[in-house]
């Protein structure tokens, strides 16, 4: 590491690569405090767009929006995560059975489509079987991509976790499901946390799925904003996406020191 | 005593103790890993009994198949072929949660997420015990380890020997039928270890549960053992208690891995099947026990501690060099016809007439110190 750093022009290039992927963050969040309706000029420091966005012109529509976000990204967060922690049981625990590595491939496979190709291939299926579009469509594409998020950091977790322990439980008359409730389950819990506020994170900030399956009339907080900004961008976009990445910053910072902690007590 | 008869009352998997001496019976077991070009021999047709109220050692090197033949037991593996018997009772129907069999796990396997206590009161927990049964019998076993100052600490904050005693209190607490261990005290510093063995015997013979231990350390096998059974490559080479598997090895890998021992290549000059004649390095002449079957030559054994070096001893050698061991010395001879041999003398002793390399000496032995061996 320490040579990497001695290679000429190699400090010059990081610098290049950070400012290429956060400035534009950086801007948005300082224009976010713009006191002037200008998305270029700075007008001086004031939280007005802040305060647009809740009580303003708009803000029914963002409220609506925000709470849909909320209660996919839980729903589907949830779901996901149970669906993720009984595939790493099976692919883990299981011992060998047929079909193994294509079931490992299918868990992992929303990871390497483009999501383009997910996106048009859902809005096919449910159009086919003439599933009417909403909230559950929404909901179910959600589930479906979150599952390899949550899925990944639970697998390694249960990686880590000796197949003794749940054998000293049984060996102490503990059932099956006793084994993996109170042994098991609490041991992989970092992972599983891990994994939830992973997945939790994904479906909330997911765009192009979203916007091919859901109904009209129906957004989610990217799809509102895409709306909102198509009509021009006002300070009040800006608001809006600093207010998220917090909560995104929020959510992938806890998965990870959640999963650092379990590591550290284990 | 008084702990037995409250722990004999239970009854799990439908078995009960009755008069028979016999806590378990492996009979025939086969274990093999694997299929084809892949498949591994772990246990080939082991045959024996544990009785009530035994400490019964599985003595032998790494990868023999010990711990195989415990968690077959436990219930952690199938037999390839064979049956495994508790007190009578098929063991093959039974899984491993309905056997009143507890294991103490080589890396003890302690629930970090539970206190010292909760670890110990887990397998009556799962019977459906109530609470202050559960309480009483946690204190009882937290008593009989030394553990009750450190009832509310998790694992992670014990030592290991410390963590040890968790394991074998929570593997006791459910009063099994057998206990087994997998080298419980392999982690163990050397005082620890030896201070271990002696209150692991201590609570065996309190207790009245009779012990399956597994170690690949002699010295643990010999001082703590009722019986032990030796097994190489999944194989049962002997078994017996440890005077009987030390003073008559059976064969050439018993006599060479429990203890010391010179193994001397003899001609057999005449003498009868039981008592044959042996000629050692083309010298002296010896009537010996030991079955001979007709052979013209074996292998004999003879421990270092029953030769004695002096000046006059019947088999001329010469000193090759001293190991010091504290309260032994090993003398390294070679005999006329070049065959090494180690004696064994005890420091400070009577006769402490001093050896030195490139000393010439001889050797003496009792025809009774001599074992033939099966090859
Ligand atoms: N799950 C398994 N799959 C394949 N081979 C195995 C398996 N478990 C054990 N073996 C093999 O069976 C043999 C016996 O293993 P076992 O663990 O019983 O040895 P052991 O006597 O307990 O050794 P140690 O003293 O090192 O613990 C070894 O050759 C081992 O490689
Ligand atoms: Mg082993």
């Amino acid at each position: 590491m320490s040579r990497l750093r001695n290679y000429p022009g190699f400090l010059g290039m990081t610098i290049f690569c950070l400012v290429l992927l956060y400035a534009p963050l950086i801007i948005v969040m300082i224009y976010s405090f713009n006191e002037s309706a200008s998305i270029t000029r700075w007008g001086g420091f004031s939280l007005v767009w802040y305060e647009d966005v809740f009580f303003g012109a708009e803000s029914a529509k963002f409220k609506s929006a925000a709470w849909n976000s909320l209660v996919i990204a839980v729903c589907a967060a949830t779901s996901a995560t149970v669906i993720a922690t009984l595939a790493a049981l099976a692919m883990l625990r299981g011992g060998s059975f047929r079909g193994k590595s294509a079931s490992f491939a299918l868990i992992n496979l929303p990871l390497m489509v483009p999501e383009i190709v997910t996106a048009v291939a859902t809005l096919i299926f449910f159009s086919t079987i003439g599933f009417q579009r909403g909230l559950l469509t929404i909901l179910l594409a959600h589930i479906v991509f979150c599952i390899p998020f949550a899925y990944l950091p639970i697998a390694a977790r249960l990686q880590g976790i000796e197949a003794h322990f749940e054998q000293a439980a049984m060996d102490l008359y503990a059932s099956r499901w006793q084994a993996f409730r109170l042994v098991l389950m609490p041991l992989m819990m970092p992972g599983i946390i891990a994994g939830f506020l992973l997945a939790f994170i994904i479906s909330l900030d997911d765009f192009i799925i979203t916007n091919f399956v859901k109904g009209a009339g129906i957004e989610t907080l990217p799809t509102a904003i895409f709306g909102a900004v198509k009509q021009g961008i006002k300070p009040n976009i800006m608001a809006i996406s600093t207010l998220m990445l917090l909560v995104s910053v929020v959510f992938v910072t806890a998965s990870y020191f959640v999963s650092k902690l379990g590591n550290q007590n284990r | 005593m008084q702990l037995r008869h409250r722990l004999s009352n239970t009854d799990r998997g439908g078995i009960t103790v009755t008069s028979s001496t016999k806590a378990v019976e492996i009979v025939g077991v086969h274990k093999h890993f694997g299929a084809g070009a892949h498949k591994a021999v772990a246990l080939d047709n082991i045959n024996l009994d544990v009785r009530d109220n035994e400490f019964f050692t599985l003595l032998g090197p790494s990868g023999c198949g010990k711990t195989t033949l415990l968690r077959i037991i436990a219930g952690f593996e199938s037999v390839s072929d064979g049956d495994v018997l508790l007190y009578g009772k098929r063991l093959a129907e039974l899984a491993p949660n309905k056997r009143p069999i507890n294991t103490v796990f080589q890396n003890y396997a302690l629930f970090p997420h539970f206190s010292v206590a909760e670890n110990v009161g887990f397998g009556l927990r799962m019977l459906g015990k109530s609470k202050s049964e559960i309480d009483d019998r946690v204190k009882e076993m937290l008593r009989l380890t030394q553990l009750q100052a450190m009832a509310e600490r998790k694992p992670s904050q014990l030592s290991g020997g410390q963590q040890q005693r968790v394991a074998l209190a929570r593997a006791l607490a459910p009063a099994p039928k057998l206990l087994l261990l997998d080298e419980p005290l392999s982690a163990l510093d050397l005082k620890l270890r030896h201070q271990m063995r002696i209150e692991l015997k201590q609570i065996q013979q309190e207790t009245g549960i009779t012990f399956v231990f597994v170690t690949h350390d002699q010295d643990e096998a010999l001082s703590m053992s009722d019986r032990i059974a030796v097994m190489s490559a999944g194989k049962l080479q002997q078994v017996g208690t440890a005077e009987e598997i030390y003073e008559a090895p059976r064969n050439r890998f018993v006599a060479d891995f429990i203890g010391e021992t010179n193994l001397i290549d003899a001609d057999i000059v005449g003498g009868t099947e039981t008592h044959p004649r042996v000629r050692i390095a083309g010298g002296i002449e010896m009537d010996v026990a030991g079955v001979a079957g007709g052979a013209r030559s074996a292998c004999i054994s003879i421990r270092p501690e029953r030769i004695t070096l002096s000046h006059d001893g019947r088999l001329p050698c010469v000193v090759d060099k001293l190991v010091y061991l504290g309260t032994d010395t090993h003398y390294h001879v070679r005999l006329g016809d070049g065959t090494p041999m180690i004696v064994r003398r005890q420091n400070g002793g009577s006769d402490a007439t001093a050896f030195r390399p490139g000393d010439t000496a001889g050797v003496t032995f009792d025809p009774a110190a001599i074992k033939v061996l099966a090859s």
